[in-house]
């Protein structure tokens, strides 16, 4: 008697990870469920809860909180024992954090796949480069990336397109903003390359949506959603046949015969348990909750890994006056880095760094800096003119390396549900402290070539939300994981759909290797049923 | 934190959308329609602006502090609507603004400041307890909010003024946008404004 499933595949969580993985599977017509926590919000109702917003800052603001679907911003909900603030702007809604990314979509290089081999420091990935590169063209072309295909992306100026690419980017790169321009003229004698950030920002009308505009707003919601956002995705797996369930609150894996995962559960807002079957379950729940789950689940963790390594792109920034009008705000918020100290040498002494040019209308911080000064009258337009035509900000990231010690758990709080909430115990760790002695001397050279006034160069560590590290992949079942298919060691109809698989961070936004990753566990998923 | 609501209509904020004082505003509303939809579907929340609407403030008082506005702004063409909602929050966050306000007022006249522009170095911003209140009122149709926000948490003491009426976008509003709307185009980015050399 052959056994009934609920569905070939439960996918938990609806981001872009997720929504990738039951897309590709969908489409192969396998059946689908997709459980989300949170609601389906649509983007015309982001936008007005952004535009009426008192705290625009806040990205996570305009974006549901509820008790029984929290943010991260909920100080009751993820809780800190270490000595940062370790604070993601995680939202729960159909779609994902993707809502309010800023949609950078970079490619690991092969030596980030290596940092142990080649540089002796944290971990190989299991797979290497070549072996992931047609998974990132697919990635790259779900997503709408846009961007050059001859440049050096190690930022070394190497003169041939690195890391090497079997098909061209799907859109050309939008033209360089006259602010990027002027800057990059004026650091090209310090040494500085500029890099254009590719990016999942149409330049023309793709996959139903439109070209960037301009609209200046990538976070906390684009208002024309030219920016990719998971929703694509999880409405194209609708379309494809899945079954998405939202407010449904996935709280056990529940393990069967042959180590085999053969249920989940999840709770709704009233308070209702439902049981679901399947042949194989792929965890898409970000790369905190996803941990969590596993370990409130007692599951995947024989390696005692799970919820440990994790990294964030620990960063910091700088902000100054140009020494002549640029007007950032015209465009996207992003779209170009200098990367000169991405791969080298070095990184057997100190982090790989990375330093993003903002492009943000900066009125709101320019005119609180000035009100905070006392200036008003005619003299504080004059003043919010000159320096919202020369705010310049550069959001810097470095590499973190995987230690056991920094680690997501189950807190002892529990939400609306009776579901733990997330403690966070994470220090930022020497690696990463020495590159930041770098980047100040690189602050320094960029004020010397560029700049009138420095705003801020000192603001401790922040916050980049790039997750990594929390179910760790790698060769050994002793100390990962998963394996490069992102596989559970122990489970094997159990994949992960997170950038929490990742071991080496690199100083790149790890979505769009997120999204590779997951479709190529949709291919191996649909080969084995 | 946000009070819970019900969880099929979570996302309606305090305020009502934005006074249409902007022409991408007065645009968009024309090609979209959606502020009246907006309206429509989300629930006002109980916030000040909706329990305590400006009728209910003295109109004497209103047209008091709509002056005082004007002159701490240097603006003729404030909204009234707006000066209601400013005078409204900020006494919500200080039951004795409205006393500071009428008492700053006198001491602009006093001293005989009919233009912002006289202000600075005055006696009167001289006076800590004046400098904060004019402070507040300018913080507020500058920015387009009360209060002071705090980064990543759910709540703070901000409450919402004004958006596209905020002031701190009409200096730069021939160079830049007001994000979430849109000007020129894909790609429009690449050349700097037509004024740049005045700038």
């Amino acid at each position: 008697m052959s056994i009934q499933y609920d569905a070939d595949v439960i996918v938990i969580g609806s981001g872009a990870l997720g929504s990738n993985a039951a897309h590709e599977l969908a489409k192969a017509g396998k059946s689908v469920i997709i459980l989300e926590a949170g609601s389906r919000i649509p983007r015309w109702k982001v936008v007005e809860n952004y535009r009426t917003s008192s705290r625009k800052g806040n990205y996570n603001d305009p974006y549901p909180n509820q008790p029984w679907a929290h943010t991260s911003y909920d100080p009751d909900y993820l809780e800190n024992t270490g000595s940062f603030d370790f604070r993601p702007g995680m939202l729960k809604l159909v779609g994902g954090t993707t809502w309010h990314w800023a949609a950078a979509a970079w490619r690991y290089l092969p030596n980030d796949m290596k940092l142990k081999s080649v540089y002796g420091l944290g971990r190989d990935w299991p797979i290497d480069y070549a072996t992931l590169e047609p998974w990132y063209q697919r990635a790259e072309e779900a997503l709408g990336v846009s961007g050059s295909d001859v440049e050096d992306q190690s930022g070394q100026d190497g003169g041939k397109t690195f890391p090497p690419r079997s098909k061209p980017y799907p859109m050309k790169p939008d033209a360089v903003t006259y602010m990027n321009q002027r800057f990059a003229e004026a650091l090209e004698p310090a040494g500085f390359h500029y890099i254009h950030e590719p990016n999942a920002r149409n330049t023309r009308p793709y996959d139903s949506r439109p070209a960037c505009a301009g609209n200046n707003n990538c976070m906390p919601v684009c208002p024309i959603g030219a920016m990719y956002s998971g929703d694509t995705h999880a409405t194209h797996a609708e379309r494809a046949g899945a079954r998405l369930i939202p407010e449904a609150t996935a709280y056990r894996l529940e393990k069967g015969a042959g180590n085999k995962i053969v249920a989940v559960h999840y709770r709704t807002p009233k308070g209702e348990d439902v049981r679901l079957t399947a042949r194989y379950f792929i965890v898409a729940a970000h790369g905190l909750e996803t941990a969590k789950l596993l370990l409130i689940s007692e599951v995947a963790n024989s390696s005692d890994q799970v919820g440990r390594n994790l990294m964030d792109h620990s960063g910091s920034g700088l902000v100054f006056l140009a020494k002549e009008p640029v007007w950032p705000g015209r465009g996207q918020i992003q779209q170009g880095c200098f990367l000169n100290w991405r791969d080298g040498e070095f990184r057997k002494r100190h982090s790989a760094i990375k330093h993003s040019v903002g492009n943000a209308v900066p009125n709101a911080d320019v005119t609180r800096r000035l009100l905070a000064m006392g200036v008003t009258g005619p003299e504080l337009d004059r003043r919010i003119r000159h320096d919202a035509a020369r705010w310049m900000s550069i959001s810097t990231v470095y590499e973190v390396l995987p230690d056991p010690g920094n680690r997501v758990t189950p807190s002892s709080k529990k939400d609306a549900l009776g579901i733990p909430g997330l403690s966070v115990h994470y220090n930022v760790d020497d690696y990463a402290a020495a590159g930041r002695e770098v980047a100040y001397e690189d602050y320094r050279k960029m004020v010397a070539a560029f700049g009138e006034e420095v705003i801020e160069d000192r603001t401790g560590w922040q916050n980049r939300d790039h997750l990594m590290g929390t179910v760790i992949m790698g060769a050994d079942p002793k100390d990962s994981v998963v394996n490069h298919e992102c596989r559970s060691y122990d489970h094997d109809n159990l994949f992960l759909a997170t950038t929490g698989v990742i071991p080496a961070s690199g100083v790149i936004n790890p979505t769009l290797t997120g999204v590779a990753l997951s479709i190529r566990l949709a291919d191996i998923i649909r080969r084995e049923i | 934190m946000r009070q819970p609501s019900p969880p099929a209509d979570n996302q309606a904020h305090d305020a009502p959308a934005d006074a249409p004082q902007s022409p991408s505003r007065r645009q968009w509303l024309g090609m979209a329609g959606a502020l009246s939809l907006g309206a429509a579907l989300l629930p006002l929340g109980a916030g000040a602006w909706a329990a305590v609407p400006p009728a209910a403030l003295p109109a004497e008082q209103l047209k008091r502090f709509h002056a005082l506005s004007q002159l701490l702004t240097g603006r003729e063409h404030l909204d009234a609507d707006l000066s209601a909602r400013v005078l409204t929050l900020l006494t919500e966050a200080e039951p004795a603004f409205p006393q500071q306000a009428e008492a700053l007022g006198q001491a602009l006249a006093r001293a005989g400041i009919a233009h912002i522009k006289d202000y600075p170095g005055s006696p009167v911003e001289q006076d800590a307890t004046h400098k904060k209140t004019a402070m507040a009122i300018i913080s507020a149709w500058y920015l387009g909010y009360t209060g002071t926000p705090k980064s990543g948490v759910p709540t703070d003491d901000t409450r919402f003024v004004t958006y596209t009426g905020a002031l701190m976008f009409e200096p730069t509003a021939d160079a830049t946008v007001i994000p979430t709307y849109a000007r020129g185009g894909t790609n429009y980015w690449q050349h700097p404004p037509a004024h740049l050399a005045a700038d």
